[in-house]
C-alpha cells in the first residue's frame, strides 16, 4: 500500500495516544454551561448549542479516521468439532451449544416447519446439521468462473447458471467468536479533560467488526461484563429468534450468551420448480452491509448511546465476484480471499492486537482499503468530566453536539485520487442525516455566508449510491445527497479521482467534507429553526428526490474531511480503478411479491400516546405476540408462497418513525404523504390530523431501483403512509419490530411478531406455549412446569422473572382507544 | 456486578448534573432533591396535581397497587416521588389530603416510602426540567392536563433511567422498576447471582 493509505489503517491504539496528547496541552476544565434558571442544564458542566451545531471546534478534523479492525475468530471447526466443545479454553471452559437463549433447536435440531423444505425432522445432531445441506439447496460458487453468470445486455439482466455450487448451509466450517461487552476509558474529545467511561464490545466502539461470508455458519459468545443487561442484535441478518437480539433475551451482568448466525440465504417458491424441488435459494436477499447492536428493553437507547454497536458484512461470491473483477473497489485477489475460511491460518493474527488481524492483504480476510465503513453518531460529551452524557430531553430522541465517524470525533480521512466504497450507517439513536459532498471551498463559502438548499444541490459533488440497508441494489444510482435514518445503510461508491480530474496535480492535495444538510433540533425530526415546535414541511417526502422542496441547514454540519491526495502512476497500475459508473447493472431485480401470495394485511399506526410511544394505541409488552405470521413454507396456496403486507402509518404530530422489522427484508409497494395535513400541523401545537386529507401516492417519486430493493427500515415522516411486503421465512419464534427512534423504542413504540408454523396456532391462545424461545426449543413443553411460566426455560437461568400464566392472559388484545372502566 | 474502575475519573451522572433543590412533601418536611430523595436511593418519580381528573389518578392508583410488591424487592431503599405540576395551588396539606386517598399519606411498615413534593414554582420547574419530565411541544408543556402519564423510573447512584408508561399492567411495570433501579443483581433480575 502506498503511503497515502497508511492512515486508514492506522490503529486505534495510536489514535488513542495523539488524543491524550491533545487532552493534555488543552487547557484543564473550563467549564461551559449557563446558570440561568430555564436551562435543564443550569448548573450543569455541559451545554448543547442547538442553534449552532455546525459550529466546529478548533480541533476538528485533526484526528485521523480509524476503520475498525477485523476480529478474528477463536475457533473454526465443523459441527461435530464444535458442538459441545470448549473451544474457548483456556479462559472459558463453558462448551459451545450449551449457553444459548432457551435450548436453541436451530443448533442441533430441526424445526418442523422445516419438513416444506426436505429436511428431515428426526433427526438430531451432527445427522441434522449435515440434513440442512438438501434442505437449503445450493447457492453459486464463483472462484473466479464470470461463466456461472449470463449477463443479457439485451434484457439488462444478470442470471445465475448455477454450475458451480456449494451448499447454502454449511458451505465452509463453523467459525466462532469471543466479544466481552466491558467498560473502556476511551478519550471522545480531545478538549475534554478526561477519557469516557464507554460501554464496548471488545474494547472499542464501535466494536470490532466481522466479516463473514454467505454460507458458513458463525458462532459468537456474548460475554457481559458490563453493569447493564444486554441483548445483541444482528440488524438487517436473517437468524433464529433467539440470535436476533429479542428484547428480553437478555445477556445479564456476569452473564454469557452463544449467538448463532448461520449466513444462509432464505428460500423462497419459484416459479419453475427445478430439480430440487419448489423452493431454490433467493441470491438476491444476500445481504452485505450488516450491523449489531444493543437491544435490551427499556435502556437500549441508554446502551447504545453509551457505545454498544459495530458493523459487520457479509460477502456473497456474486459480491466477491463484483470485487474481483474491479467492478466494485478492490485490491483484487486479496480482497476476495479469506486466510481463515477453512480453518485457522498461521500469520494472520497482529502480534500488537490479539484477536485481530494483521491489516495486510492476504492476511485480513476481504482485505479492501478501498471499502470504508463509516458509523455516524453523535453525542453529547461534558467537556469537563469527558463523559457521554444522557441528557434528560433524551426521551424524545438522544441528539448530541459532538459528530462522530467511527467513534472518531470529526476525523479527517486521506485517500487517494480513484472510487472509494463508503458504507455508511446511521447508528445514531435519533438523528436523521442527510448527507452531501462538498469541495473545501464551497463548505467554507457555506459556513461563512450560507448556502441556500439550490446552492447547496448545485455544489454538491455526484456519486453513487449501490445499496441500501443489507442488500446491493440492482444497478448504481447517481445522486447528489442522501437521506439517511436511523439504522439506514447507504453502500456509496465516491469517486474522488473524479472530483479532482480537473485540478492540476501541482494545486497538491484537495478537500472535501462529508456533510449533513438535515436541520434537527431535537428527537421530533428535522425541522426549519431551533424555536419551531416541529414542521413536517422542511422534509415532505424521507427519500431523496429531485424536485421536491425541501429546508437544508444553510450551514452544514461537516463530519469528515476527506484529503485526496494523488497516486503514484505505478500504485495505480497495480489497483486499477474500480470500472463502476452510473447506471451499471449490478445484481438481478428481486422478485416482486405478487397480490396472489398476500394471505394477510396487517395494519399499524405509531403515534404518541399518554406521554410515550404506541403501536395501535398499545404499549410494548414481551410477553405477548402482536401477530403470528405464518412461516412462508408452510403457507402455500395452490403451490404459492405466502407473504403479508402490513400498512404502517405515521400517526402523526409531526413526529418521525424510522421503522425496522426484524428477521425478513421486506419490499415497498406504496408510499402515501397527506401534504394537506403538513400545513395543518402549525409550527407549534403537534395535533395529528384526522382522518387524512388528501393523501398523495408518492411512489413513482421513488426510483424504482430503491423502490423493488430489499429494506429493513422504513422511514415514516410525518403524515405518510408505507405498504410493505415480506414474507416469514426459515426461523420460529418471537421477533419485533419497532421505531429506530431508540427512545421511542424504549418507551414501547414495539410490537412483538410470532412467526408460527402451524397456521392455525395462535400464540395467545396458550402463551405458555409462545414466547422467549420456548417455541424454538421444546416446541413450547416445559416438562418440570407443566402449566409453565411464561419466558424462558428455567435450565440456566431465567432472564426475567417468571410471569404466571394467568397474568400474560390478561389484556392480550385490548380494542384501539381507551380501555372501558371495570 | 464487576468491579467499578479506578476512582479517578469523574461521572457525568444526571444526579451529579442536578441542583440541589429544597422542596416540601406533604408530612411538611422541608427535604432536598439530590441529598435526600436521590442519592443512594432507588426511585419512581412521577408528576401529577391534585384536581387532575385526566392520567394523574390512574397513575396514582398505579402506583398504590405496585407499591406492595416492590417492598419485598426493595425494602426501604426505593422512593415513590409525586411531585405537583401545580406549586402555587399544591400545598403540603392539600398534597396530604391527596396522599391519603391511596394510603399514602402517612409511613407505611411494609410498603416503600411515598412522597407528594411541592415547592417554589422555580425550584419545581427546575426539577421537571432537569429530570427531562417536559413536553417538546410548548403548548403541551404550558397545559398541566395534558402532561404525559409516565413514570421515570431509576437508579441514580447506577445513572439507570427509563420512562415507563404508567398504563403498563402491574407486573411488567413491577419487572421494569426492579430491572431498571435494582442495586444489585437478584434486586434487579430475581435471580441469585
Ligand atoms: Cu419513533
Amino acid at each position: 500500500m502506498s503511503a497515502v493509505h497508511e492512515p486508514l489503517l492506522a490503529s486505534r491504539r495510536d489514535v488513542l495516544k495523539s488524543a491524550f496528547a491533545g487532552a493534555a496541552t488543552a487547557a484543564l476544565a473550563t467549564p461551559v454551561g449557563d446558570a440561568s434558571a430555564a436551562d435543564p442544564f443550569a448548573g450543569a458542566t455541559v451545554a448543547f448549542d442547538k442553534a449552532n451545531q455546525s459550529r466546529l471546534p478548533p480541533w476538528a478534523f485533526t484526528q485521523p479516521l480509524v476503520v475498525p479492525r477485523i476480529l478474528r475468530p477463536r475457533a473454526i471447526g465443523q459441527f461435530p468439532d464444535i458442538d459441545g466443545q470448549p473451544v474457548f479454553l483456556p479462559d472459558d471452559p463453558v462448551p459451545v451449544g450449551r449457553t444459548f437463549h432457551g435450548i436453541a433447536r436451530e443448533w442441533s435440531e430441526t424445526p418442523a416447519a422445516w419438513e416444506a423444505y426436505g429436511c428431515n425432522p428426526t433427526l438430531t445432531g451432527a445427522a441434522a446439521w449435515e440434513d440442512r445441506q438438501k434442505c437449503f439447496r445450493q447457492i453459486p460458487r464463483l472462484d473466479g468462473i464470470a461463466a456461472h453468470f449470463a449477463i443479457d445486455p439485451q434484457q439488462d439482466s444478470i442470471k445465475y447458471l448455477g454450475t458451480g455450487s456449494m451448499p447454502n448451509w454449511n458451505a465452509f466450517p463453523i467459525k466462532c467468536y469471543r466479544i466481552p461487552m466491558v467498560e473502556a476509558l476511551l478519550p471522545l474529545r480531545p478538549d475534554a479533560a478526561f477519557p469516557a467511561r464507554v460501554f464496548t464490545y471488545g474494547g472499542t466502539a464501535p466494536g470490532p467488526m466481522l466479516r463473514m461470508r454467505i454460507g458458513q455458519p458463525v458462532v459468537v459468545r456474548f460475554d457481559n461484563r458490563l453493569d447493564t443487561e444486554t441483548s445483541v442484535h444482528f440488524h438487517g441478518g436473517h437468524n433464529p429468534s433467539h440470535a436476533d437480539g429479542f428484547p428480553v433475551f437478555y445477556v445479564l451482568p456476569g452473564k454469557q450468551r452463544d449467538y448463532f448466525w448461520p449466513n444462509i440465504v432464505p428460500l423462497e417458491r419459484v416459479p419453475e420448480p427445478g430439480p430440487q424441488g419448489p423452493y431454490a435459494p433467493a441470491l438476491t436477499e444476500a445481504q452485505s452491509t450488516v450491523w449489531y447492536h444493543d437491544h435490551a428493553m427499556d435502556i437500549t437507547a441508554f446502551n447504545a448511546s453509551k457505545g454498544l454497536s459495530g458493523m459487520m458484512q457479509v460477502f456473497s461470491d456474486w459480491e466477491l465476484h463484483l470485487l474481483r473483477t474491479g467492478v466494485l473497489p478492490s485490491v483484487g485477489e486479496a480482497s476476495v480471499t479469506d486466510p481463515d475460511q477453512d480453518g485457522l491460518a498461521a500469520g494472520v493474527e497482529d502480534p500488537a492486537r490479539p484477536g485481530y488481524y494483521l491489516r495486510e492483504p492476504g492476511k485480513e480476510p476481504f482485505f479492501n482499503p478501498f471499502d470504508i465503513p463509516l458509523v455516524l453518531q453523535d453525542k453529547i460529551i461534558d467537556r469537563n468530566t469527558g463523559q457521554i452524557v444522557y441528557d434528560p430531553e433524551a426521551h424524545n430522541g438522544y441528539l448530541g453536539d459532538t459528530f462522530f465517524a467511527n467513534g472518531v470525533a470529526w476525523p479527517v480521512a486521506r485517500v487517494g485520487d480513484r472510487k472509494y466504497r463508503l458504507r455508511i450507517l446511521d447508528g445514531a439513536n435519533a438523528r436523521v442525516y442527510r448527507l452531501r459532498i462538498l469541495s473545501e471551498a464551497d463548505f467554507i463559502r457555506s459556513q461563512q455566508a450560507g448556502l441556500s438548499a439550490d446552492e447547496l444541490a448545485a455544489a454538491a459533488r455526484p456519486f453513487l449510491q449501490i445499496g441500501k440497508d443489507s442488500w446491493m441494489w440492482s444497478q448504481a444510482l447517481e445522486r447528489t445527497s442522501v437521506v439517511l435514518a436511523m439504522a439506514n445503510r447507504a453502500d456509496l461508491i465516491v469517486d474522488f479521482g473524479g472530483m479532482v480530474r480537473d485540478v492540476p496535480p501541482e494545486a497538491g492535495p484537495q478537500v472535501f467534507y462529508l456533510v449533513n444538510t438535515m436541520p434537527q433540533f431535537d428527537g421530533r425530526g428535522p425541522k426549519g429553526k431551533l424555536d419551531d415546535g416541529g414542521d413536517p414541511r422542511v422534509l415532505p417526502l424521507p427519500f431523496d428526490v429531485p424536485g421536491r422542496p425541501l429546508v437544508e441547514l444553510d450551514r452544514p454540519i461537516a463530519l469528515v474531511k476527506f484529503v485526496v491526495e494523488r497516486e503514484t502512476a505505478e500504485f495505480k497500475r497495480a489497483h486499477p480503478d474500480a470500472s463502476i459508473v452510473a447506471g451499471k447493472r449490478l445484481m438481478e431485480n428481486r422478485r416482486r411479491i405478487p397480490d396472489a401470495d398476500v394471505v394477510a394485511v396487517r395494519e399499524f399506526v405509531f403515534e404518541r400516546g399518554k406521554g410515550a410511544w404506541q403501536i395501535n394505541g398499545r404499549f410494548y409488552d414481551p410477553t405477548i405476540a402482536n401477530a403470528a405470521p405464518q412461516i412462508a413454507s408452510t403457507g402455500q396456496r395452490d403451490g404459492r408462497d405466502c407473504a403479508e403486507e402490513w400498512v404502517l402509518r405515521n400517526g402523526g404530530g409531526g413526529w418521525w418513525h424510522p421503522i425496522h422489522i426484524h428477521l425478513e427484508s421486506h419490499q415497498l409497494v406504496s408510499y402515501e404523504k397527506d401534504f394537506p395535513a403538513d400545513d395543518r400541523i402549525g409550527p407549534v401545537d403537534a395535533v395529528p390530523v384526522r382522518p387524512p386529507i388528501a393523501p398523495v401516492d408518492v411512489t413513482a417519486d421513488i426510483p424504482n431501483t430503491e423502490l423493488v430493493a430489499n429494506h429493513d427500515t422504513t422511514i415514516l415522516g410525518p403524515n405518510t403512509t408505507a405498504r410493505i411486503r415480506m414474507r416469514f421465512r426459515t426461523w420460529p419464534g418471537p421477533f419485533v419490530f419497532h421505531c429506530h427512534n431508540l427512545e421511542h423504542e424504549d418507551m414501547r413504540m414495539m410490537f412483538n411478531f410470532e412467526v408460527v408454523p402451524d397456521p392455525a396456532q395462535d400464540p395467545n391462545v396458550a402463551p405458555a406455549a409462545r414466547s422467549h424461545g420456548n417455541a424454538v426449543t421444546l416446541g413450547g413443553r416445559d416438562p418440570a412446569a407443566p402449566a409453565g411460566p411464561v419466558g424462558e426455560l428455567p435450565w440456566e437461568q431465567p432472564p426475567v422473572p417468571p410471569t404466571p400464566v394467568r397474568e400474560a392472559g390478561e389484556f392480550l388484545i385490548d380494542p384501539r382507544g381507551p380501555r372501558p372502566p371495570r | 456486578m464487576p468491579p467499578p474502575l479506578a476512582g479517578s475519573i469523574p461521572t457525568s451522572r444526571l444526579l451529579d448534573r442536578l441542583p440541589d433543590l429544597a422542596l416540601l412533601n406533604h408530612r411538611g418536611e422541608t427535604v432536598r432533591l439530590v441529598g435526600d430523595l436521590l442519592a443512594g436511593r432507588a426511585v419512581v418519580i412521577t408528576a401529577m396535581y391534585t384536581t387532575c381528573r385526566g392520567s394523574c389518578p390512574v397513575t396514582s392508583q398505579r402506583l398504590a397497587d405496585v407499591r406492595g410488591a416492590l417492598w419485598p424487592i426493595f425494602g426501604r431503599r426505593l422512593s415513590i416521588l409525586s411531585f405537583t405540576l401545580e406549586p402555587e395551588v399544591d400545598t403540603p396539606e392539600k398534597l396530604r389530603d391527596y396522599a391519603a386517598a391511596y394510603g399514602a399519606d402517612a409511613r407505611a411498615e411494609n410498603l416503600p416510602d411515598w412522597q407528594f413534593l411541592t415547592g417554589s414554582p422555580t425550584a419545581i420547574e427546575r426539577m421537571r426540567r432537569g429530570l427531562g419530565l417536559f413536553d417538546l411541544d410548548p403548548a403541551v408543556d404550558r397545559d398541566p392536563a395534558r402532561h404525559a402519564a409516565v413514570l421515570l423510573c431509576g437508579n441514580p447512584d447506577h445513572d439507570r433511567w427509563s420512562l415507563l408508561p404508567s398504563g403498563l399492567r402491574a407486573g411488567l411495570l413491577v419487572e421494569g422498576i426492579r430491572r431498571i433501579a435494582g442495586f444489585t443483581f437478584e434486586q434487579r433480575y430475581g435471580i441469585r447471582a
